[in-house]
């Protein structure tokens, strides 16, 4: 059983799941999957970003799959990032785990309407 | 303060604050963030008031305050692990040098100067001490733009003007007025106090002057075409604001661009000159009532 991960690397992962993304694009994505509830600055996700690279979770992609930034839009200074497949096995887990989490938070009624 | 001016000036600020983190983590991560601080900033609709600036600062602020200390606590440990003790001891011995080294000169990233003259009056003024931002000195420079450069004629001064011409410009003055490349500029900036018209530094280029120095006749000897000067590669034009009392590029010709220092980005402290500075004592004596508070913490521009 792999270890547990961080929210912010578990909802960088969902992020990019679906496609690779730039930065702000993770930051959008995060913000919607979580209601606007995680919001990460720059320096927390590229902290992320960087031990999720060290760590083989993510790779840059040489791929720009956004043609609507056009050159002098600041578009050479973006990155784009994918998943790895180990990064699919990690965040499958995860959600698991979560599943798992949630089973048990149910059968103890842990919330007051226990449809939720 | 107008948008594209405050995305880039705010910009610049954060460019500044990302010398807090570890220069591993910079070198991989810092053009990415600069972008997406630009990003987010103009991604904030303009329709949605005051308000959501300052906030985003705020939280940009708080980000980088936690993101930088935890980065560099963790290089800190791979540091500790692969060092040894000797790690530790660079990073607050680093911190104290780049201090230092900001204000006797030699930081890669900011400088202080002071403003000896009254050149760039009314956007600068003798007496401005003024922090200028050294990064990316040589890229993104506009028409208008504030600069420091090495004084061509003497390279250990810096002299701090506003540039008028780009490469491929064609420039000159008639009857005060700059026309660039055709058009007479509108000018918020330049100030005129002398009530005669220069035959020189007013209807320029012409007949110059015997004061004009060497670099300056080789302007006019080499690079004029129908009566206007033509910027060449890789060189600025400058003029001080303070048109009647500037040396500028009219008199020593053009700055390489590699000889520009940087931009102006904060006068920290502004005050008044008077005569008595040198005198012992004059300095605590008149501190509270010489300092323009006015300049204290502007954006010269």
């Amino acid at each position: 059983m792999p270890e547990p991960l961080t929210p912010p690397v578990f909802h960088i992962l969902l992020a990019l799941v679906d496609e690779d993304r730039h930065g702000y694009g993770i930051m959008q994505d995060v913000a919607e999957q979580t209601g606007g509830k995680l919001q990460m600055g720059p320096g927390t996700l590229y902290g992320c970003v960087k031990r999720m690279l060290a760590a083989k979770l993510v790779e840059e992609s040489g791929e720009r799959p956004d043609p609507s930034l056009g050159p002098g839009s600041g578009e050479e200074r973006r990155r784009y990032y994918r998943i790895t497949s180990l990064g699919r096995k990690a965040a499958a887990a995860e959600t698991e785990r979560l599943a798992g989490a949630l089973k048990a938070a149910k059968s103890k009624r842990l919330l007051a309407r226990g449809d939720a | 303060m107008n948008r594209s001016f405050s995305a880039s000036f705010f910009g610049h600020l954060y460019a500044l604050l990302l010398y807090a983190y570890p220069r591993e983590f910079r070198s991989r991560f810092s053009a990415e963030m600069q972008q997406n601080f630009q990003d987010r900033w103009r991604s904030i609709p303009n329709s949605s008031g005051l308000w959501p600036r300052p906030m985003f600062l705020l939280r940009i602020l708080g980000d980088w305050l936690v993101s930088s200390t935890t980065e560099r606590i963790i290089a800190m440990k791979v540091n500790l692990r692969n060092k040894g003790l000797r790690g530790m001891v660079r990073i607050p011995a680093m911190a104290l040098g780049a201090l230092v080294l900001c204000f006797l000169g030699g930081a890669p990233f900011l400088r202080a100067y002071v403003i000896p003259s009254g050149s760039m009056e009314n956007s600068l003024k003798a007496g401005d001490y003024l922090l200028v931002n050294k990064i990316g000195a040589a890229h993104e420079l506009n028409r208008g733009d504030i600069v420091a450069f090495h004084y061509p004629l003497d390279r250990g001064q810096t002299f701090v003007k506003r540039i008028i011409g780009l490469p491929g410009d064609r420039i000159r003055i008639a009857a005060k007025q700059v026309i660039r490349n055709g058009q007479t500029l509108t000018e918020s900036y330049a100030e005129h106090r002398a009530s005669y018209t220069g035959a020189f530094p007013d209807n320029f280029p012409s007949a110059p002057p015997s004061f004009v120095s060497e670099p300056g006749r080789e302007m006019l000897a080499h690079h004029v075409v129908n009566g206007e000067v033509v910027v060449p590669p890789d060189s600025l034009f400058v003029l001080g604001d303070n048109r009647d009392d500037s040396l500028d590029s009219r008199y020593w010709g053009f700055v390489p661009r590699s000889d520009v220092v940087g931009r102006p980005l904060l006068v920290y402290w502004s005050y008044q000159p008077s005569p008595d500075d040198g005198r012992p004592g004059a300095l605590p004596k008149h501190i509270f009532s010489k300092t323009r508070w006015d300049r204290v913490l502007t954006i010269p521009r």
